[in-house]
């Protein structure tokens, strides 16, 4: 099996907030699903993802709340807040104009 | 909304700290499950599966830390770290931080306290409506240059003529006994012209001003009441608007009560305001306070250019306004004029017992600093940055001066209370003191920056060091470090340099307080007593009816026991009335300016001189055939010989006041300070009480203490007329104490922060010397080893301090000599360059500073060489 490819600074946000825009998810809940819809491509360290849903949980993108998960017990579950929203948008945006751009220097050389 | 949620957010982590972790461990050891589990299931075993669970996760500890620095509150719990740190610190040194906070409080407080008086006075700005627009206006002698009081016929004249005032209106003192509300009461007002109030704009809080109708003569007599009055007299009830109130016999129709925060200029706080009838006194007359308010977008120059050019037309065409001019003023600065000199001055004194303190506390964490710097060294090995040791160091500054900020706020309410109390009551600074919130702001930065300007030097140099030498000296070298050493001498010559400024400020204003305490009066000051009583006009209506009362009165006051003889007069000396005329000298035919020639002039009875010991130079005193119809006669002082008509002998010849009859000179008697003993001596002429009988005041010399005898005396008073009120009760001595409370005040606070600031540069000077005795203890002993005396040693320490010492006080001099011109409104028979003071001050300042360095040289001598060298 390939190494993971290691996540491009800042796509980490990205991908924490898209993961949980439809429906709220907890910490491991977010790294499996990062892992499956990437088709096990992208793996999420540990040791990276909790500080980064600390740091968009302080600035205000994210809110959690403890649930019980279906196993019956308690985690803290992300919620996207109205801003996160936003801040999603902006960063799909910025994205996008990056990776287009990245593809248009990989065709024209 | 997210600004609201984040605050949260840092809040919560701030202060719930450790739930937020518990939730981490929680949330971290919920992955870890899940990630054994997933091993589990993959076909590990269940111990393999949590090692390889942990494995991947890393250590816990680690992301958690990671997690706090995302929490964006690390200055603010390091703040609290250092705060503990520095409290720790500062308690185990109580005598240094008792030292330290009450310096700091002295500074803070004093500064507060000035700040505090200076924004009620200065910034706020005056209650009426556009109050820049309002002006005070004033009739200026053009060859003497000093503002006086304008006449009713000029300022007629100038209302009708000038196109720069929207209004403009003048006032006048008044007194009237108000009957009829418990004791008969001598009250004080302001006659106001027509339009005063619309002038400033100011509503009246209950009722309305004064109509037009009312205003004119015949139709006056209405009245304003004075907040104050109406609460202390009517209970403060609505319903008196439109009532009748009885003054001096007259019954006065109530339009209205002015609002407590009113307040006019004037030397007196008014408790009424009245329309001022009108009576032409010609240009000659001089007596009304002007005001008018300028037109939108008209200045000051405009206006003053405008008046100037009325004023010049008008000694063209009335004689008696020759030399005379107008001044425009702007109705603040002519507020304050009284005031801010002072407030000044207050201010200089408080800034330099600031820089003192702070200088004193700088050196103290200086020294402090130097002493700790294993201690910091330690820190900087270990890794701490600069800035964490600046920081670290700058906290400790900021949490002494936060302490002194807080002692400071107490020290700064009892001096504004001070304040309060010797300010003229007219000015009713106590109503015009509140907390506001640029006080607070003030109070904030001067505290911040109080702990910026004593902690940043010592706390940058502190920091600023090398490691390995600090590390190996012991706290204990060889000689102190010349540079360290350096910086504390500077911070000494510069709270000796303040302190001397401040002495002699000081000195000044004691030397000029004992001039006046001590100044000739030339009347007898003690076992005099002075009352006021005012015959009303409604029922003593003439002079016959006058003369009879003071006739039957007075010879009652004299027989009582304990008085030596009693006398009534028109005015006594500070007593508040004053009236004054131009004279003319018979036989002097070339026209003088009137101001020249213009004299006090005051009706007393016979025994009036010998009561008050103004002493009969030339002539006779009056006596029991100086009747009304006798031949007219008058006494002049010295000062009225030596002005009117110098080198002359004044007895037999005749004066006259302006159109009246010719009175022959009888007498000449000597000179007395009307005023009190800050004003200067003025001609003065009096005339028999049976020639012009309206007299105000009684006088009582007495043998024994003044207040024993007044019960006697109010008693024959009420026997003969129960509705006459009495006031201004007082001895003499409490009249000069009155007049002279402001330069007393002014005096006291500059005495006591001088010898404050000498404190505090004298502990400052101790402590250094006394460090650096303590830092030098090897290098003494090391001298007195190869054979130094005692002597010899404690003789190089004093040398070195009177160095600080001279040093200082050069500077001190040369500031005090630039600025002592500041004080020279408040100075009597003192110049501010006065030698004796200037030279007094750094002397005075050595010989305590030398003493002071005695404990720390006598300290050096007993050094003992053998244990001084072993201690490393």
């Amino acid at each position: 099996m390939p190494k993971p490819s290691d996540l491009l600074q800042g796509t980490l946000d990205l991908l924490i907030l898209k993961a949980i825009s439809r429906e709220p998810a907890h910490g491991w809940g977010i790294a499996k699903r990062i892992q499956l819809l990437s088709d096990e491509v992208l793996s999420v360290q540990q040791g990276s993802l909790y500080p980064a849903l600390h740091r968009l949980e302080q600035q205000g993108w994210i809110t959690a709340e403890w649930k019980d998960t279906e196993l019956g017990r308690e985690a803290k579950f992300y919620v996207l807040t109205r801003e996160g929203r936003r801040q999603l948008e902006r960063e799909l945006q910025s994205w996008s104009r990056l990776s287009s751009a990245v593809q248009l220097v990989l065709e024209r050389t | 909304m997210r600004l609201l949620r984040v605050f949260r957010r840092r809040a919560r982590s701030l202060f719930r700290g450790a739930q937020v972790d518990g939730e981490l461990q929680n949330e971290l050891a919920f992955h870890l499950e899940q990630l054994t589990k997933e091993n589990i299931a993959a076909g590990m075993d269940a111990g393999e599966a949590r090692l390889a669970a942990r494995r991947a996760l890393g250590g816990t500890s680690l992301i958690a830390e990671q997690c706090r620095d995302q929490r964006r509150i690390g200055w603010l719990t390091d703040l609290r770290k250092d705060v503990q740190y520095s409290w720790r610190m500062l308690r185990k040194s109580p005598g240094f931080t008792a030292l330290a906070v009450v310096t700091l409080a002295l500074g803070v407080g004093a500064s507060i306290a000035v700040y505090t008086l200076a924004e009620s006075l200065l910034l706020r700005s005056l209650p009426y409506a556009t109050p820049e627009r309002l002006t005070a206006i004033y009739s200026v002698h053009a060859r003497r240059g000093e503002l006086e009081s304008v006449g009713g016929e000029d300022f007629r004249d100038w209302q009708a003529a000038n196109t720069v005032f929207e209004r403009m209106a003048f006032t006048d003192f008044n007194q009237m006994t108000l009957t009829g509300h418990g004791d008969a009461e001598r009250i004080t007002g302001t006659f106001v012209s027509e339009g005063f109030f619309e002038m400033l704009g100011a509503p009246p809080l209950l009722g309305r001003w004064f109509t037009p109708q009312e205003q004119k003569p015949g139709a006056d007599r209405v009245i304003l009441l004075s907040h104050g009055f109406w609460m202390r007299k009517m209970g403060g009830r609505p319903e008196v608007v439109g009532s009748t109130v009885f003054l001096s016999g007259f019954p006065y129709r109530i339009a209205g009560v002015m609002p407590e925060s009113f307040r006019f200029n004037s030397w007196y706080a008014a408790e009424y305001w009245t329309p001022i009838g009108y009576v032409n006194y010609g240009h000659q007359n001089h007596q009304y306070a002007g005001y008018a308010r300028l037109k939108p977008g008209v200045t000051i120059q405009a206006a003053q250019a405008q008046m100037s050019e009325i004023a010049r037309r008008m000694e063209k065409q009335f004689p008696d306004c020759a030399g005379w001019g107008v001044r425009v003023v702007g109705l603040r600065g002519d507020f304050l004029k009284e005031f801010s000199p002072a407030l000044g001055i207050f201010a200089i004194a408080a800034l330099i017992v600031l820089l003192v303190a702070c200088g004193n506390v700088a050196s103290l964490l200086l020294a402090r600093g130097i002493g700790r710097s294993k201690e910091i060294a330690v820190r900087m090995a270990l890794g701490a940055g600069r800035r964490r040791v600046v920081r670290l160091l700058l906290t400790e500054s900021l949490l002494l001066s936060c302490l002194g900020a807080v002692a400071g706020l107490a020290l700064a309410a009892w001096l504004i209370r001070l304040a309060i109390a010797a300010a003229p009551p007219h000015l009713q600074l106590g109503a015009m003191v509140s907390v506001s919130p640029t006080l607070a702001a003030f109070a904030v930065v001067l505290t911040l920056s109080t702990g910026l300007l004593t902690g940043l030097w010592p706390a940058l140099r502190g920091s600023r060091r090398d490691l390995q030498s600090d590390l190996k000296e012991s706290g204990n070298s060889l000689v102190a470090g010349r540079q360290q050493v350096r910086s504390l001498n500077s911070l000494v010559v510069m709270e000796i340099a303040l302190a001397v400024v401040l002495l002699t400020f000081a000195g000044l204003l004691a030397k000029s307080f004992a001039y006046l305490l001590h100044t000739d009066l030339g009347y007898r000051t003690d076992g005099l007593l002075t009352f006021r009583i005012g015959l009303p006009s409604s029922r003593y209506k003439n002079d016959q009816a006058r003369i009879q009362f003071w006739d039957k009165l007075l010879p009652q006051l004299s027989a009582l026991p304990g008085v030596v003889s009693a006398a009534a007069a028109d005015g006594v000396p500070l007593g508040g009335t004053y009236s004054a005329n131009p004279l003319e000298v018979e036989g002097q035919t070339a026209p003088r300016d009137w101001t020249d020639v213009t004299s006090r002039t005051s009706s007393v009875t016979a025994s009036y001189f010998r009561t008050l010991g103004i002493p009969l130079r030339a002539g006779r005193s009056f006596n029991a055939g100086d009747v009304a119809d006798a031949e007219p006669v008058v006494i002049v002082n010295e000062t009225f010989v030596r002005k009117l008509m110098p080198g002359q002998t004044p007895l037999g010849r005749h004066v006259r006041l302006g159109g009246d009859k010719w009175r022959r000179i009888v007498g000449v008697i000597g000179d007395a300070r009307y005023h009190g003993p800050a004003q200067p001596v003025e001609s003065e002429a009096y005339i028999p009480y049976t020639q012009d009988s309206i007299l105000l005041f009684v006088a009582l010399r007495t043998a024994v203490p003044e207040e024993g005898v007044f019960g006697a005396v109010r008693n024959i008073i009420r026997r003969m007329d129960p509705a006459l009120p009495i006031s201004q009760v007082r001895t003499m001595r409490q009249s000069i104490d009155l007049a002279t409370a402001m330069p007393r005040a002014m005096m006291a606070l500059v005495v006591a922060f001088a010898i404050v600031t000498l404190g505090m540069a004298t502990l400052g000077l101790a402590g250094v010397m006394a460090y650096t005795v303590s830092r030098r203890k090897r290098e003494i002993g090391l001298r007195m080893a190869l054979g130094a005396q005692g002597g010899d040693v404690s003789r190089a320490v004093v040398r070195s301090a009177a160095r600080l010492i001279v040093a200082g006080s050069a500077i001190g001099v040369l500031g005090a000599f630039a600025g002592a011109r500041t004080l020279e409104s408040f100075l009597y028979g003192v110049r501010p360059h006065d030698p004796a003071v200037i030279a007094a001050a750094p002397l005075v300042l050595a010989a305590i500073a030398l003493l002071a360095s005695i404990g720390p040289a006598h300290r050096a001598a007993s050094v003992e060489p053998m244990a001084a060298l072993r201690q490393e």
